[in-house]
């Protein structure tokens, strides 16, 4: 299957560079997240309290594909369920298109983890966001359909969780996050548990996907290829307490081909830049294990 | 893989007609006296008499309406109670060493108890046969919510769902294995409660049969109606294994 037929229609990926985030940046237009001062600490009323996140500071545009490296455990999950509305906020403000985490209807959230039921097939794991939401059984199933088959799982629509591989089921929970239409996409290493070829091959899909309906994007991931191979921009969290250290815009053409893009300077350059900002924070979050 | 059910299915009918055939042939040459262990060529007339004559079917009926009975009002009442403690956390958290201690008090020695309570009829069995069941149907439900993975429930809010959604897609499908293995379970403990009760004091029902059948050490008279409320425990287990096997296809892995 080739992506042209998957995703038909790709609207204006026109394949020069035009299409940079600063371009998208119109005055007075809302941003998509905006976190300030975000804090958040556990074990408040013990000896130790941990600083989790201090003093968080980001803001997303509409249209955005941003990434989030950072040391294991330096919080990057805890932000994205702060701003997917699962954790309340303690201490700062996080706003999604101008409304608290939480109101906006319009987040999907991948997660590491598939997090597909399985008792239910993959077509109506697919449905479900929508069946939540109250749309018409023909309806949904019309749209999971089409979705399932843009994520080439056609044919597997009534398996179980349990009869597809890793890469499947990632596919399919993809399939699911994408086929409400979300606005803003926070996804937590999603491929982070696939092995080398399937990962290349669904980030691949996922590029073009996002290529041909720009959506904001923010991903967290510990694979400084992978952040540098999607995003327009991205983000380095240093270790706990967790918050934001470095920014790298990255400036490479779209549509972006992975197979020529990771032997290009430019790619090795940003994948370089990122990795001497990560160096320092990896080893410290090393240091505080026992 | 039909082959190996075959084998298998061949395997375990050799064993039955084996044990049967050692067992006849012991008693028909004397090895084992058949006034202490009966013989299956015994059984099999006592079978056939009490059957011709109404006995067994009669007291099968009461034994099986008693634990059947209990097993139903356990099991609706047991998972009401786990869900209830699966969804609150306080009221889970403060009753489950309560919950532990009476898993572990050894429910049939209050037999005697509840004979007094509530008298010789249909209500002691009942009710013996309801504790022995209740606490376990409980504990399952209780441990299928305490299962369900935290991921799925974060997946499911993010999807906007409501506190009603979530109980329905999700907590409550994810108890469905444990339900059905928590049945399996009362299914025999039912049993145990209603025969108990009736071996305490009893007009009718299997315990009765077996108990009168002590009382003139007839050893065939108490093994025949045993056998049988086993056979009709056995059949009815193996319908909800069908059952449960159906309905949770979804737990099978591709082959």
């Amino acid at each position: 299957m080739t992506y042209a037929t998957a995703f038909p229609n790709p609207g204006f990926v026109d394949g020069n560079s035009a299409l940079r985030p600063a371009v998208l940046e119109e005055p007075g237009s809302a941003p998509a997240i905006r976190v300030k001062g975000l804090g958040f600490r556990v074990g408040e009323r013990t000896k130790q309290p941990v600083d989790i996140l201090d003093c968080v500071d980001l803001t997303i545009r509409p249209q955005e594909f941003v990434s989030i490296v950072g040391p294991s455990g330096c919080g990057k999950s805890t932000l994205l369920n702060f701003i997917a509305g699962l954790t309340p906020v303690q201490k700062g403000c996080v706003d999604i298109f101008g409304l608290p985490p939480g109101e906006s209807q319009r987040i999907g959230y991948m997660f590491q983890q598939h997090a597909l039921l399985p008792w239910r097939t993959v077509l109506r794991n697919v449905e479900l966001g929508l069946e939540l939401a109250g749309v018409s059984a023909e309806e949904r199933r019309q749209k999971a359909l089409q979705m399932l088959a843009a994520m080439g799982l056609r044919g597997f629509e009534s398996h179980y969780p349990n009869e597809l591989s890793g890469g499947m089921r990632q596919r399919a929970s993809l399939a699911r996050t994408l086929v409400a239409d979300p606005s803003l996409i926070l996804m937590d290493e999603p491929f982070g548990a696939l092995d080398a070829q399937t990962k290349i091959f669904i980030q691949e899909m996922f590029s073009h996907y996002w290529e041909a309906h720009r959506k904001t994007v923010l991903f967290v991931t510990h694979d400084l290829n992978e952040a540098v191979a999607l995003s327009d921009r991205v983000l380095v969290m240093g270790a706990r307490p967790g918050r934001i250290i470095a920014e790298h815009v990255i400036d490479l053409p779209r549509p972006r081909d992975f197979n020529h893009l990771v032997r290009t300077p430019g790619f090795t350059y940003y994948v370089d830049e990122i990795w001497n900002d990560l160096r320092v924070e990896a080893a410290k979050a090393l240091q505080g294990r026992p | 893989m039909k082959n190996e059910r075959l084998t298998i299915f061949a395997y375990q009918l050799a064993l039955l007609l084996g044990i049967l055939a050692v067992w006849e042939t012991s008693a028909a040459l004397g090895w084992i006296d058949a006034q202490w262990v009966s013989s299956p060529s015994l059984l099999a007339g006592a079978f056939k008499q009490s059957l011709t004559n109404g006995e067994l079917l009669r007291h099968t009926g009461v034994t099986l309406g008693e634990a059947f009975a209990g097993l139903a009002v356990g099991v609706l009442a047991g998972v009401l109670l786990g869900l209830l403690l699966g969804l609150s956390r306080t009221l889970g958290a403060t009753l489950e060493p309560f919950i532990v201690a009476l898993n572990a008090l050894p429910r049939v020695a209050l037999a005697p108890l509840i004979v007094m309570f509530v008298g010789i009829g249909f209500a002691s069995k009942f009710l013996l046969a309801f504790s022995l069941v209740v606490v376990p149907m409980m504990i399952n439900t209780y441990e299928g919510i305490k299962s369900v993975d935290p991921v799925l429930i974060n997946a499911l809010r993010v999807l906007s769902a409501s506190r009603l959604q979530v109980f329905f897609k999700l907590l409550l499908p994810a108890c469905v294995p444990w339900l059905f293995s928590g049945i399996r379970v009362s299914i025999s403990f039912a049993i145990v409660g209603a025969i108990v009760g009736e071996l305490i004091s009893s007009r009718a029902g299997i315990g009765y049969m077996i108990d009168s059948a002590a009382g003139s050490y007839d050893i065939t008279g108490m093994l025949m109606p045993l056998i049988a409320l086993m056979l009709v425990a056995f059949i009815f287990d193996r319908f909800v294994l069908w059952t449960s096997d159906r309905l949770l296809r979804w737990r099978e892995t591709a082959r």
